[in-house]
């Protein structure tokens, strides 16, 4: 996922509180996980402390960069994180982060979906570190009534087109567009739209996607990884690039709020951007066995089934998609279907200097300088 | 036979002297200097992929050559690009804009409860500090359901009929303006009205008495007698500020561009620790110049004039 | 004792036709519940040395602050050289006030504290210059003038709170407390140089003072004040002398009460039975009815010893020295007469050692019925 480091500061105050309760269970066995905000189920820690007597402490982040900055200093303290699989789970078993998994200790690997077993073997070699969680897509949020009431009943909703054409862009500005705080994302949606390689690092592919980006600058409202999230609900907004859980989870707000706002989820028949968040257990982790025990319960289907039932993604464990909601099973957004699964694309393995420059490029893009 | 100066006495006068003088050099040492050394040192590193993401200054190589590397192309980055260049003066633009704002609402607001009746000024002093019980971070939140377009502020204005659509304020430098001053209003006003309630109001009296209408009087006296408390709140809202992070990110917009978000890039988003370092190092240099500057103006001021 | 001080040419107040200076019109000021001035009338004439005198509540700042424009009235008008300044502001008055904290800017110079008042007038630089040179040697300062307030003594910051005040040339100079911060020597000193300056100038000043000794001392009139009100006004002598009620007499000075009645009254002589049993005799201007109940005061350096005591003899008493203060140039006995206490001063003309009285020794004391005042307040 994206950098969404707005409420930093609250997990920060979260962490410490959790920090104060840990020595009062010194006595008894314990594991430090390490997982984003809102991230299981209601009763999955409850499950696994049943089952196997370990007692979880759950500490959360919202940014991968955050999750990040803690493992590169050292001494974290966890055993078990939830990286997003490219760039930062890729980069951290290049740079020695994780401990090899010890799969006799992991019944049920088996069940996972070969494809996306595949697809993170290439950053992963032998699949030895890393279980994959949830795994979702970025696409678009919409406000349909709005944006209905504005372009008409023809115009088609899924496609970039809504962001990047200038001319819908501009007739949307006034009710709200929002953008992903994150360079990976934007750009390859913006080539995406171009119909060039969404993971290309041409120079002239980015400077056209940048050009394209500029071109409708003045109609983006702001470049955020979350705040989407709320003001898609309240109906701030029209039009939100962001990550499928997330703008489901504006969804149900909207509902629950029942102002009549509707937000929908599309992916984009251009192509969007496929993620995967991956379980992994970092070198330094006091607790691996736990550890190991921890990702075992996730890997059982009715478990990881009530998760994608609570976050809205779908999980990577075959057995467990006939036990998901049926309205999350064949909600397209969620597992969709194979022609729109066929045009998703991984983001590929890219050098830290490619990703600084990218990086730059969007600071000096988002500022208009 | 001991020296007269190494008698118990004088022996434990000179250990309390070396204590005293020691202690504030050594707390300085272990809290500001030592950590400022570190940033340094990361300054001159090149970023790696490892733990720590960034190379060491020395290494001993087999050979037992000590080998030293400095890396100076942060801080010819920070030069060349012109992104940072742009950040620094826009930070300070926006700390410069918000002191003054801070200073214009701040200092009515000081010198009204500095002159209020005594048993008044408590609870008005009260009012200002209250929001601190509150975290930062949930009042900041609470500007953007002031700000946002489907806001307070809009609701407000569009039934009060001011206007016909709503505001765009939210991720605009103003929201950035508008939170700045909400929040650090209070660092401006406490010092002020530490400085004005000392004021001896008969020096007002014995102006107007010398001819002096109300308003000019403010100018010649109080103003003059309030010049210290007015550089300490300067101080203390221009200094953070220039570095703000927090506000910026959740108020401001995509323009706003600032050293505060750019810092978290280049150690978050790039794991540049070296650069970021860089960055802090540069910002330091560019908050310690009008800092010395205004105290050198603070002298003057006590010995002319 | 109080110095008189030379005002024989100065006694405008006992012209009929002139007019006042300054004329204070059943003026109250209250502040809240509490009366700080009550309903008070005054007149001060032009070129006078005009003391306020009283505890500290009495009202006398209160006056002073009402004249400066610095306090308003709640009742009552205060006119100026004939004009009604009862809402004038301060900045407005043709009146200079020195405070009794100096109230001296601190962030100026001595020269820029004098030019203070001078700049807000339409004067050109040049002028400013001279007349602040004029104060610094009017004052004799011409050496502090680059100082800053905090590098001056006490003495020093009062002649520049002195200065600032006169350099615009005021006909009406308000000075509260003038001499309180300064210690004994420096006042009586400065007591002096103050008069000199009021009468060289040609200035009207009214001072705040609680010190009777330095009221005495410099003033050609003075109000002694009680509670808000003005208990009397008259020359330093006449008070002195004269006191018109009992809380004036105590107030200045210290003297000797005795109670009594009328009774007989003859011409300008009263004969008055004390609780000491014996007739007291007192020139009296005011015809008095017989019984009526009085206090006779009597100052104790009117007493003297007396050298033909007559058991009926008229102002003449016995009694007992019980004390003795030696004071250098005067010595104060205190006597037990009959019960009560009776103070006498006697100047030292002789040695000490050939003192006259010892303790314990009996004596007998007189004095003259001019020297005896009737109170009936």
């Amino acid at each position: 996922m994206g950098i969404a480091h707005v409420r930093k500061l609250a997990n920060l105050l979260l962490s410490l509180s959790l920090w104060a309760v840990a020595p009062l269970a010194l006595a008894e066995e314990q594991v430090h996980l390490y997982n984003w905000n809102d991230y299981f189920a209601e009763d999955t820690l409850e499950t696994f402390e049943a089952g196997t007597g370990i007692r979880p402490v759950l500490d959360l982040y919202d940014a991968n960069e955050i999750l990040e900055a803690k493992l590169l200093a050292g001494s974290s303290g966890y055993d078990l994180i939830f990286p997003t699989a490219r760039p930062f789970a890729a980069r951290h078993i290049r740079a020695g982060l994780y401990l090899p998994l010890d799969k006799s200790q992991l019944p049920g690997l088996d069940r996972l979906d070969p494809e996306i077993m595949a697809s993170l073997a290439e950053i992963d070699p032998d699949n030895a570190h890393l279980v994959p969680y949830m795994w979702g897509t970025s696409g678009l949020g919409i406000n349909r009534a709005k944006v209905r009431e504005i372009l008409g009943d023809q115009v088609p909703l899924d496609t970039w087109a809504l962001v990047f054409d200038p001319q819908i862009a501009a007739r949307l500005a006034g009710c709200g567009i929002a953008l992903l705080d994150d360079p990976t994302e934007v750009f390859s949606a913006a080539l995406a739209y171009l119909g060039k390689d969404p993971n290309s690092l041409e120079r002239a592919d980015l400077d056209a996607a940048a050009e394209l980006i500029k071109g409708v600058y003045p109609h983006i409202r702001y470049f955020h990884s979350s705040q989407y999230i709320s003001d898609l609900a309240n109906g701030d907004l029209c039009i939100a690039h962001g990550y499928s859980g997330d703008v489901l989870q504006a969804q149900e707000r909207a509902d629950e709020a029942g102002k009549g706002v509707e937000v929908i989820y599309r992916i984009p028949r251009e192509g969007a951007a496929m993620w995967t968040d991956v379980m992994a257990i970092p070198s330094d982790a006091p607790n691996p066995e736990a550890a190991h025990a921890f990702i075992a319960h996730l890997l059982q289907p009715e478990v990881i089934a009530a998760v994608s039932d609570y976050v809205y993604y779908a999980n990577p464990n075959l057995a467990a998609t006939p036990l998901v909601e049926t309205a999350l099973r064949e909600d397209p957004g969620i597992y969709p279907p194979a022609e729109v699964k066929a045009r998703l694309f991984v983001p590929n393995q890219r050098s830290d200097r490619e990703i600084r420059d990218l990086n730059r490029r969007w600071t000096r893009l988002k500022a208009n300088r | 036979m001991p020296a007269p100066q190494d008698n118990p006495p004088a022996r434990r006068q000179r250990l309390s002297r070396v204590v005293n003088i020691g202690l504030p050099y050594l707390w300085l040492g272990v809290f500001f200097l030592l950590p400022l050394l570190i940033v340094l040192q990361i300054s001159v590193a090149e970023p790696r992929l490892g733990q720590p993401p960034y190379t060491p200054l020395w290494e001993w190589l087999e050979s037992g050559v000590l080998q030293i590397q400095v890396n100076l192309q942060n801080f010819m980055l920070v030069w060349e690009d012109s992104i940072y260049l742009t950040a620094f003066l826009n930070s300070l633009w926006v700390a410069l804009v918000c002191t003054l704002l801070c200073l214009l609402i701040g200092y009515p607001m000081a010198y009204a409860i500095a002159t209020a009746p005594p048993r008044w000024r408590i609870p008005l002093l009260m009012l200002v500090i209250l929001p601190f019980w509150t975290s930062f971070l949930i009042r900041v939140y609470a500007w953007i359901g002031i700000l946002k377009t489907n806001g307070l502020l809009n609701h407000l204005l569009l039934a009060l009929g001011v206007i016909d659509t709503p505001l765009n304020i939210l991720h605009t430098q103003t929201a950035v303006y508008i939170g700045v001053v909400y929040s650090y209003l209070p660092f401006m006003i406490l010092p002020l009205y530490a400085n004005l309630s000392r004021l001896d109001p008969t020096l007002l009296e014995a102006a107007a008495d010398l001819g002096c209408r109300p308003l000019r009087a403010f100018v010649r006296v109080t103003l003059p007698l309030s010049l210290a408390g007015i550089v300490a709140g300067s101080m203390l809202v221009f200094i953070p500020v220039v570095g703000e992070f927090v506000i910026p990110d959740l108020l401001g917009g995509p323009e706003t561009l600032m050293v505060g978000k750019l810092l978290w890039t280049e150690f978050f988003g790039n794991k540049d620790w070296p650069l970021a370092a860089a960055l802090a190092i540069v910002l330091l240099g560019l908050l310690v110049v009008p800092f010395v500057l205004m105290q050198r103006l603070e002298r003057r001021m006590e010995d002319s004039a | 004792m109080p110095i008189a001080l030379d005002r024989r040419n100065l006694d405008t107040w006992q012209d009929p036709k002139a007019t006042p200076y300054v004329r204070i019109e059943r003026v109250s000021k209250r502040f809240g519940e509490h009366h700080a001035v009550e309903d008070l009338s005054l007149d001060i004439f032009k070129g006078e040395f005009f003391s306020l005198l009283g505890s500290s509540g009495c009202g006398k700042s209160t006056l002073l602050r009402m004249l400066a424009g610095l306090e308003y009235p709640t009742a009552g008008r205060i006119y100026i050289d004939g004009v009604d300044v009862t809402d004038v502001p301060p900045y407005s008055r043709p009146v200079n006030m020195m405070f009794q904290s100096y109230a001296l800017f601190p962030h100026m110079t001595v020269a820029q504290n004098i030019e203070f008042g001078l700049k807000q007038e339409r004067l050109g630089r040049g002028e400013r210059a001279e007349r602040v040179d004029e104060m610094l040697e009017l004052l004799r300062i011409a050496e502090l003038r680059r100082r800053k307030p905090e590098q001056l003594s006490g003495g020093q910051r009062q002649r520049v709170a002195l200065a600032r005040s006169l350099a615009k040339h005021p006909k009406l100079l308000l000075l509260d407390e003038p001499l309180g911060a300064l210690d004994k020597r420096l006042r009586e000193n400065t007591q002096f140089e103050l008069v000199n300056l009021q009468e060289r100038l040609g200035i009207t000043f009214i001072t705040v003072t609680h010190d009777q000794e330095e009221a005495m001392t410099m003033s050609t009139r003075i109000a002694v004040m009680d509670a808000g009100q003005i208990m009397q006004v008259d020359t330093p002598t006449a008070i002195y002398e004269y006191p018109s009620c009992r809380f004036v007499a105590e107030f200045i000075g210290s003297i000797n009460q005795f109670e009594g009645k009328v009774v007989e009254s003859d011409g300008d002589q009263l004969l008055i039975e004390t609780r000491l049993g014996r007739p007291m005799r007192v020139r009296n201007f005011h015809p008095l009815a017989l019984g009526t109940p009085v206090t006779l005061a009597v100052r104790p350096e009117k007493m003297r010893l007396c050298l033909d005591y007559r058991e009926d003899g008229v102002n003449q008493l016995r009694g007992v020295v019980e004390d003795i203060a030696y004071l250098g140039d005067v010595s104060i006995y205190r006597l037990r007469v009959e019960g009560q206490r009776v103070e006498m001063t006697l100047t030292n003309t002789q040695p000490r050692t050939e003192q006259v009285l010892t303790w314990d020794q009996e004596v007998a004391i007189e004095w003259s019925p001019t020297s005896a005042v009737v109170l009936t307040e």
